[in-house]
């Protein structure tokens, strides 16, 4: 079963999208690659990846192609094969003379007449005493993953016809939301590795899995769930590493890996933006004529505002540049109601993480009119006789009949969320951000009458684990002080505990990945570690 | 570029939708409300199934119009989005019951069970009349179960007006005595004859 699921991915994947896992599965075969980064393109010199064979030290030099490799392929071939075998790799571990070995991986298969054309080359490099190029095809790729990474799954048959059905019936990550998260994290918590080197497969494999799940997505041009899925994945590793405690040589590769692949899905994204911004000004679907529109358009202006302030954020932490991420949050969101009529507290994370990224683009202005916007219109929610927005923990679907309260009461008898909101301290912080004392004070009467609820877990690995429905009762709930906006600054200028926060000193971006993955566990009290 | 679809909540809002529009029907209507169930067509569902589909003389449009002002949706005005799925479930119900009434009047015709007041005014002897033409039931202890009398509710108060008059007349009393005597004997009759099928 596994090597037809790997076939139908090799199959469907491009050469960029084979990159990493490609150096996960080198990692896994004995080699150390050299860099983490791939350049595509007339620069790449016919060497994709270049890794050092551990046992040998031999270097080996590869040269990636998706697809099968056909006669029309072969002029292209035969460039890179000239760079490939003859012009010298420059890197300070390597001098030009020392023995390599250089390999053609291709993703699908090569064709008889390529590969007749590829013996009478390699005939001729014998001659001139140059390494024969070596070729690793699609059955070989299969046998070498399946060997390497899913031997550590494939030991359980269950895990595998749950992985298989998942990846096959991938249709959204809505959709999946909960299966995949279900699936990630019993991948993780239920295979004890019994040393260092099993434990560092098995996150090799792990994040293989993440990363043709995204794959699968990409394929039906699905970027958005492609990066939600990888974000959902790096949580979930996030709360394995709270949880298991590894030693960083354990997991960096794999966190590194999928930071990187992340990086690149959230990268294209930007790079689609830039190449339509015609769309992105006006997410209002047309074609659909659909009356769900109305909920819909919310949720994808915040999951498109939120990844672009995602990889604005993480640019940042990296000293990069994000002016073109400054430009497109710019366009979406000025003059756009959408963003702050929110259907659900689910849209907290997104919101949390918009208004960040708003914030380091030094577009305050515009998170001054959006703050309010959305303060004034959550709280119209719980005027009288209205019931309030579903909160974060609920599914964005029972949102529908709880907005539409024609229905009630049968439908949503014990879903009055009036007076209680998650969102509400968030949107305070802000406000206390942002010195917006006015529009607090224009609903204070409304706002003192109401209790604020926040996710406070008790331990690092309760942060960064999804809770059920009954936990959330146990949550502490604060009350803002009557009357004083200093005393509500101050309030709202509290941290999390430094027993909660020492992962997050670690790794910045967990906390971002986990405000996304688990909206409900939007961390007010962090926001200042990011501005 | 493509904009993010969320085929879950079309999924659920169509769900919703069909389920709103039956319930609201089923309580808005005045006449639909008082009758158990008012199949809109098998399976109580819009649309039908390959293979399901009746003679078209049977169908009876139910139709009614919604327009949603793109704003609304671009500005996510839920309020606004409310009243006007009120207003077409309203629209619906007046549809329905609409074709309710036309097939009623059609098939009771057809079977010559109709009577037609022309446009007059409803008079005691249009009732008796009426009331001639129906098989009449009875509970258990013999006593009368009047049907139910489905009509525009600015008539009410006239129906109620003559209803009253024939109370206080003892010919006009005597005259349904007389009529429920012979409908209970014909009552007693069908119940007695009842015959167990297999």
């Amino acid at each position: 079963m596994i090597e037809r699921l790997l076939e139908s991915w090799l199959t469907s994947i491009s050469e960029r999208e084979f990159d990493i896992p490609f150096r996960w599965l080198l990692e896994q075969l004995g080699f150390i690659p050299f860099g983490r980064k791939t350049t595509h393109g007339p620069m790449e010199l016919g060497k994709d990846v270049v890794a050092q064979e551990s046992e040998t030290g031999l270097i080996h030099i590869f040269q990636l192609k998706a697809g099968d490799a056909t006669p029309g392929d072969w002029r292209d071939m035969q460039t890179q094969l000239l760079q490939l075998v003859e012009v010298d790799y420059l890197h300070p571990n390597y001098k030009p003379g020392d023995p390599y070995k250089p390999l053609w991986v291709v993703t699908g298969e090569m064709r008889e007449t390529v590969r007749t054309s590829l013996a009478l080359k390699n005939a001729d490099y014998r001659r001139r005493g140059l390494p024969e190029v070596e070729v690793w095809e699609q059955n070989d790729l299969i046998e070498r993953f399946k060997k390497t990474l899913f031997d550590v799954p494939v030991t359980d048959e269950l895990f595998l016809i749950d992985y298989i059905r998942l990846w096959s019936r991938a249709r959204d990550y809505l959709t999946d939301e909960i299966e995949a998260r279900s699936f990630f994290r019993r991948y993780l918590a239920e295979i004890t590795p019994s040393n260092e080197r099993q434990q560092k497969k098995l996150l090799a494999s792990y994040s293989l899995i993440v990363a043709q799940l995204s794959h699968r997505y990409l394929a039906q041009q699905d970027i958005y769930s492609a990066i939600d899925i990888v974000l959902l994945g790096l949580t979930v590793l996030a709360e394995y590493i709270v949880q298991s405690s590894p030693a960083r040589a354990v997991y960096s590769s794999s966190l590194e890996g999928l930071n990187e692949f992340l990086s690149r899905l959230l990268q294209d994204l930007i790079e689609d933006c830039t190449s339509d911004e015609e769309t992105i000004t006006d997410l209002f679907d047309e074609s659909s004529y659909h009356l769900s529109e109305i909920f819909q358009l919310p949720l994808r202006i915040h999951s498109l505002t939120s990844k672009i302030a995602l990889a604005l954020v993480l640019k940042d932490m990296k000293g990069g540049d994000f002016t073109t991420e400054t430009r497109l949050l710019h366009k979406i969101l000025n003059g756009n109601p959408a963003f702050a009529h929110m259907v659900s507290e689910r849209q907290m994370g997104t919101f949390w993480i918009t208004i960040l990224g708003v914030l380091k683009s030094g577009l305050g202005e515009l998170a001054s009119a959006l703050v309010p916007e959305s303060l004034d219109w959550l709280l119209s929610f719980h005027a009288e006789g209205e019931w309030g927005l579903l909160s974060p923990y609920e599914p964005y679907v029972d949102a529908l009949a709880h907005l539409l309260d024609f229905t009630r009461p049968d439908d949503n008898l014990g879903k009055n969320r009036r007076r209680h909101s998650y969102l509400l301290p968030v949107l305070i912080k802000l406000a206390t951000i942002l010195d917006l004392r006015d529009d607090i004070s224009d609903h204070w009467h409304t706002i003192s009458m109401m209790s604020l609820a926040e996710p406070r877990p008790m331990s690092q690995t309760a942060l960064f684990s999804p809770i059920s429905e009954d936990e959330v009762a146990n949550l502490q709930v604060i009350l803002p002080d009557q009357g004083s906006w200093r005393a509500i600054k101050e309030q709202f200028s509290e941290r999390l505990p430094p027993n909660l926060t020492s992962v997050i000193d670690d790794h910045p971006e967990f906390l971002l990945y986990l405000t996304l993955a688990y909206p409900w566990r939007t961390q007010w009290r962090e926001f200042e570690r990011y501005l | 570029m493509r904009k993010q679809d969320f085929p879950q909540i079309t999924s659920a809002w169509n769900e919703l939708f069909e389920s709103m529009m039956h319930r609201h029907i089923k309580q808005a209507g005045q006449m639909s409300s008082v009758i158990p169930s008012i199949p809109l067509f098998e399976g109580e569902k819009f649309g039908v199934a390959k293979g399901e589909v009746p003679e078209p003389e049977n169908l009876q449009e139910v139709s009614a119009t919604l327009v949603l002002e793109n704003q609304i949706v671009r500005t996510t005005n839920l309020f606004e989005f409310k009243r006007k799925l009120r207003d077409f479930a309203n629209d619906m119900v007046a549809s329905v019951e609409r074709g309710f009434v036309s097939t009623l009047e059609r098939q009771l015709s057809e079977a010559g069970q109709s009577v037609n007041f022309k446009g007059e005014p409803f008079t005691w002897e249009a009732y008796v009349q009426v009331l001639e033409k129906m098989p009449l039931q009875f509970d258990l202890l013999g006593r009368w179960v009047p049907p139910t009398i489905v009509l525009h509710p600015e008539q009410w108060p006239h129906v109620q007006r003559v209803i009253a008059d024939a109370e206080r007349d003892s010919e006009k009393m005597r005259q349904i005595r007389d009529l429920l005597m012979r409908k209970k004997a014909e009552f007693d009759d069908r119940e007695a004859s009842r015959k167990l099928v297999d």
